[in-house]
């Protein structure tokens, strides 16, 4: 089942790790509470989706054969009008009234269903990759979405916990590129691939946020520069240029006291 | 054209399938389509990507034309996104981001069905990763040339001082 809807989406289970080191990478799913949290916070929408139905559905019955309402009685009217004209059908209230309900109940059924069987599938497909240069994150199941940044680009880190999802001893670690722009959903904690902020990544759901914060934070420390551009001492190729120059004065240096040293000799 | 390059540097054309992407999209908007669609056909006509050693220059448009570049190092993040129809045509859209203050990304790659490449070649270039190790032994080699030049400092004035305190007695 699950093969079968992941190979219709074209997706693939597991995600691809970035090129270079990758025995540094860590490959990792959100917490198993974080599918349970989901779970129990697609219950309530469902309940309040539930209700709007049954109020919807409590209001039409009450109309049942005498239309009541004089927008509605003016609506049908109208209906009844056009399609005796136009069509020479006889419209029968009743019958458009339980089509309706009908198509209600099953929409609600289908995407209950639906998204509550899809939950699981969406946590397998949400993955976090930390490496000791890398950050990805890949999540989605219509709109798959892959977000790579190097861990020097970072700048600072958030970790945040709701009281459910203390509940749960889960948190999101929530990371920050430089670059600025709007957009960024603050209070979305449904994980769900929202557009948001392409300079944001978040990584929720995690048991161990503190730990991958300060394994980001460790190799910071080591790094230098502000996390823009390319600074030359970051860059192996500029490193050697340097070595070379200090090795370069040093021979001078040693060439001038040898000097000193055979002058000295001489008086 | 695009088919069998192993290396990402050069001049790209989108692929086919962006012109039936773009088309199903136009689709969605009924009996507005060629609102859409035209533009997008010229959009797709004109588009080019370079890649060079130092960034990636885009550049579309037949009446207002428009160029994008960036380098490389100044790439913040990359974001690789498709949604179910462009998987099954075999797309990908690689968005690039760099540190200005635009909420959409600086340069939007689409209509390559090697995204993937795209995204590695990308990411191998940014900051903060490390290039082939082999560059990294010739620096420590550098550092060490430099450790034994000071030595060697240190007995040539060692000797000096050693010549002085002879000379001291007698002059």
């Amino acid at each position: 089942m699950k093969q079968r809807v992941l190979k219709l989406l074209r997706v693939s289970e597991r995600p691809q790790l970035p090129p270079g080191d990758r025995a540094s990478i860590d490959c990792f799913r959100a917490s198993r509470a974080h599918l349970r949290y989901s779970v129990l916070m697609w219950v309530p929408k469902q309940i309040l989706a539930l209700g709007a139905l049954l109020a919807s559905l409590a209001f039409f019955g009450g109309l049942d054969p005498p239309v009541e309402m004089a927008g509605l009685d003016r609506v049908f009217e109208v209906v009844e009008r056009i399609e005796i004209k136009l069509l020479n059908i006889p419209v029968d209230l009743e019958w458009l009234l339980v089509t309706g309900e009908s198509i209600a109940i099953t929409a609600f059924l289908v995407q209950g269903v639906f998204t509550g069987a899809l939950l699981k599938i969406r946590w397998e497909l949400r993955w976090y990759m930390v490496g000791d240069e890398v950050l990805r994150i890949r999540e989605g199941l219509w709109h798959l979405r892959e977000q790579t940044m190097t861990i020097a680009n970072i700048q600072n880190m958030i970790i945040r916990q709701g009281p459910v999802q203390r509940f749960f001893g889960i948190s999101d670690l929530i990371v920050h590129t430089a670059g600025g722009g709007a957009g960024e959903d603050a209070n979305d904690a449904s994980g769900t691939a929202g557009k948001g902020n392409l300079h944001t990544g978040h990584i929720r759901g995690v048991t161990n946020a503190s730990e991958i914060q300060e394994r980001i934070q460790s190799r910071l420390r080591q790094l230098r520069g502000a996390g823009l551009g390319n600074d030359a001492r970051d860059n192996p190729r500029q490193a050697e240029a340097f070595a070379m120059a200090d090795a370069e004065a040093g021979a001078a240096l040693l060439a001038e006291v040898r000097g000193l040293r055979v002058d000295l000799a001489d008086r | 054209m695009n088919d069998e390059r192993t290396s990402i540097l050069g001049t790209w054309r989108p692929d086919s399938n962006l012109m039936k992407y773009y088309t199903l999209e136009s689709l969605l908007l009924g009996p507005f389509f060629p609102f859409l669609l035209l533009p997008r056909f010229l959009r797709v006509r004109t588009l080019r990507y370079v890649f060079d050693e130092e960034g990636v220059r885009m550049s579309w448009g037949v009446l207002f034309r428009r160029e994008a570049s960036l380098t490389y190092e100044r790439i913040q993040d990359i974001h690789l996104t498709s949604n179910l129809v462009q998987r099954h045509l075999g797309l990908g859209t690689v968005q690039i981001q760099t540190a200005s203050g635009t909420a959409n990304a600086e340069v939007t790659i689409e209509g390559l069905k090697e995204f993937e490449q795209v995204r590695d070649h990308l990411y191998s270039r940014m900051r903060g990763v490390t290039s082939p190790p082999k560059e990294v032994p010739t620096a420590r080699h550098g550092t060490g040339e430099i450790a034994a030049l000071l030595r060697e400092l240190t007995a040539e004035i060692a000797a000096l001082r050693r010549d002085l305190a002879e000379r001291e007695p007698s002059g």
